[in-house]
């Protein structure tokens, strides 16, 4: 991207990183609307980088009276449904139109408050076991298959997703109470 | 804060975030029931909490180092260099514990189950006269049960010819299979002439036919079919491929057919309960006992219970057509009331196919005494065996037979002498069998209880499991002399 970027004249290196740290600070929010509506991790990892380099690649278009976070939804929206058309011959969910306009606006309804939910879920993690963190960390930051992990740690794959359940419920029912306390 | 999620709801969402993703139809369901406010409210939310989770985990440290709380694989079992394979006959009360330290004497792999076997000629271990080596079963038909040490289950049903390849592998070359892997015995492997299929912790069935055609399907976890010159494919719970390498698409994704495998070897026995004065007809499927021509025998056994009950016309029947029948007239009950509770059953060649076999039973309480009044109620087991030992002796039956009842061990001793002796819990049981004697009477073994005024007969199903015919106790197991 940077590199990119410095090839083009006058631009403005303050008002870029500007611009920068603001897609940054939507990228939260917009993981939870892309994942709600392409509920395939890697696949919402794809969009949201397609999102990114598209508003980057686009911010001299930029109206400075529009809403980054309204352009960038409607930006995903139309990556998410292509990316959707173009893998709908593998299994992936497939949900009708229809829906996904009705789960897009509760997704990015729900987007309105992701600071708190990520604060919330900050403080519920650091109440779970350090194996339990262990395991979320293996599922979600080192990435790659729970089945291979499950077999690192000698245990049926099926009880590492269980697990996995338990806890994703768990810190839902957590974060859920932070927030209505708050 | 919104309602709870329906376990449904939450249970696809789980399905959808793993790494099989959802199929159609629960993709379908998930659609519906996201109609509903509060349950997209908790889609959206657990996705939003799904997608931050790898930057909420970011910084947050374990304090403590890697620590494992599972269970360590049980030892390789490396002493047992070749493969045995130990007396068949047990019932299917066996238990076999991979970390039983006592687990390093016993062979790898263990033939725990037999019905109807049919062996193919060159391929019937030698399993009537304790371990023998063999490496490989091949059956015309039945079900055979192989248990390995690490607590690998393999049923296969017939025909199939299936190898031992080492503590932790097999080879299919054809047949239907069905493996389970428990915990701990992850990475079995199961080798077929076009592929291999490695296990991750689950339950998972094969079909090989003749043809090079391979059906692969998961019942429950998750394998890695791996094919040559191929990255390993996982498969996940309730998915199903046919590799077929002579088709356009050598891999195609089929659905699972869950009635096509038999996962376990079936039960014998059926529960009945009696709960009126008027007849009745009673339908068992004995489909999955019925593999082959043979002498089949139904004994009814009373468990509990205020009434007896009056058996008759038994009839064999094959997709709704009698075949054989036995009509006469018997009860079961308490010992006093226990007369001619078994019926024989004998299915010639000329009369057997594989298809659907059901026991017709026509039942009704037994006259009651005048003491006996209120509701009838009566409950107990059909055991439907096949080839019991009609032609057990004398030194069949001595010997000590151990079994459990209501939470006690009993050990009974039928002496040479024609006495009879039992133990309840390791002491001596001296009210019973009080001048007792035994005899036998065309392979039935019969007990005079004078105190009753009865008989108990007791038959044999192979030479190490007694069946109770007149009592409400399960099948007694044989033990080694003293």
């Amino acid at each position: 991207m940077m590199s990119r970027s410095q090839e083009w004249s006058g631009d403005d290196p303050q008002a870029d990183s500007g611009f920068a740290a603001e897609i940054a600070g939507l990228r939260t929010a917009l993981r939870g609307y892309v994942l709600s509506i392409l509920p395939h991790h890697a696949a919402c990892d794809d969009v949201v980088q397609e999102v990114s380099l598209f508003l980057w690649e686009r911010r001299h278009e930029r109206d400075p009276g529009t809403n980054l976070k309204a352009w960038a939804f409607k930006v995903a929206w139309f990556k998410a449904m292509a990316w959707r058309r173009d893998r709908q011959r593998e299994r992936t969910v497939n949900f009708s139109e229809d829906s996904l306009h009705e789960i897009a606006a509760a997704a990015e309804a729900l987007s309105e408050e992701a600071g708190e939910r990520l604060a919330a879920l900050r403080a519920c993690l650091s109440k779970l076991s350090p194996q339990e963190l262990q395991l979320l960390k293996m599922k979600y930051v080192d990435g790659g298959s729970l089945t291979g992990r499950a077999r690192e740690l000698s245990q049926k794959a099926s009880r590492v997703q269980k697990t996995i359940s338990r806890l994703r419920l768990a810190l839902r029912h957590c974060i859920e109470t932070k927030l209505s306390l708050g | 804060m919104s309602k709870a999620p329906s376990p449904e709801l939450r249970k696809l969402i789980d399905q959808l975030l793993a790494e099989g993703g959802l199929g159609r139809v629960e993709t379908s369901r998930l659609e519906e029931l996201l109609k509903d406010r509060d349950a997209l409210r908790y889609y959206t939310g657990v996705m939003s909490q799904e997608a931050m989770m790898a930057e909420a985990l970011d910084g947050i440290e374990a304090a403590a180092p890697r620590t494992i709380r599972f269970p360590l694989k049980p030892l390789a079992l490396a002493a047992a260099a070749c493969v045995v394979f130990g007396l068949g006959f047990f019932s299917g009360k066996q238990r076999f514990s991979p970390v039983d330290l006592k687990a390093a004497k016993q062979p790898v792999v263990q033939v725990t189950g037999l019905m109807g076997v049919e062996w193919e000629k060159d391929a019937a271990p030698a399993l009537v006269s304790g371990a023998v080596v063999a490496e490989r079963v091949a059956l015309r038909s039945g079900l055979v049960e192989l248990t390995y040490a690490s607590g690998v289950r393999v049923t296969l049903e017939g025909p199939a010819d299936y190898s031992v390849a080492s503590p932790t592998a097999g080879n299919l070359a054809n047949g239907k299979l069905v493996a389970y892997v428990p915990p701990g015995a992850e990475g079995f492997t199961v080798d077929y002439a076009k592929g291999k299929v490695v296990d991750l912790g689950t339950e998972f069935a094969m079909d090989v036919s003749a043809d090079g055609r391979t059906e692969l399907g998961v019942f429950d976890g998750e394998v890695e079919l791996h094919l040559p010159g191929d990255k390993p494919r996982p498969l996940f719970q309730s998915q199903a491929v046919l590799h077929d390498v002579n088709a356009e698409d050598e891999l195609r994704a089929i659905p699972l057919d869950r009635d096509k495998f038999v996962r376990r070897m079936p039960a014998r026995d059926f529960r009945w309960s009696l709960t009126s004065m008027e007849p009745q007809q009673i339908e068992f499927d004995v489909s999955h006992l019925i593999w082959r021509p043979s002498r089949y025998r139904a004994i009814f056994k009373w468990i509990e219970g205020k009434d007896a009950i009056s058996v008759s016309d038994v009839e064999l029947r094959l997709d709704g057509k009698t075949v054989v029948t036995d009509r006469h007239e018997g009860a079961t009950g308490n010992l006093a009331k226990v007369t001619d509770n078994i019926y024989r059953l004998d299915l010639d060649p000329s009369q057997f196919l594989r298809g659907r076999w059901t026991l017709h039973v026509s039942v009704k309480p037994y006259p009651r005494a005048a003491a006996i009044t209120g509701p009838v109620q009566s409950q107990g087991i059909l055991q439907f065996e096949e080839g019991l030992a009609t032609k057990a002796t004398e030194k069949d039956f001595i010997g000590r037979w151990g079994y459990h009842f209501l939470g006690s061990r009993y050990i009974r001793e039928f002496h040479a002498d024609g006495r009879v002796t039992l133990t309840k819990d390791g002491a001596p049981y001296e009210e019973a069998f009080v001048d007792s004697r035994w005899s036998m009477d065309e392979g039935v073994l019969k007990v005079w209880i004078p105190e009753h005024n009865a008989f108990e007969n007791h038959v044999l199903r192979d030479e190490n499991t007694l069946i109770f015919t007149s009592n409400p106790y399960d099948n007694a197991a044989k033990l080694p002399e003293e």
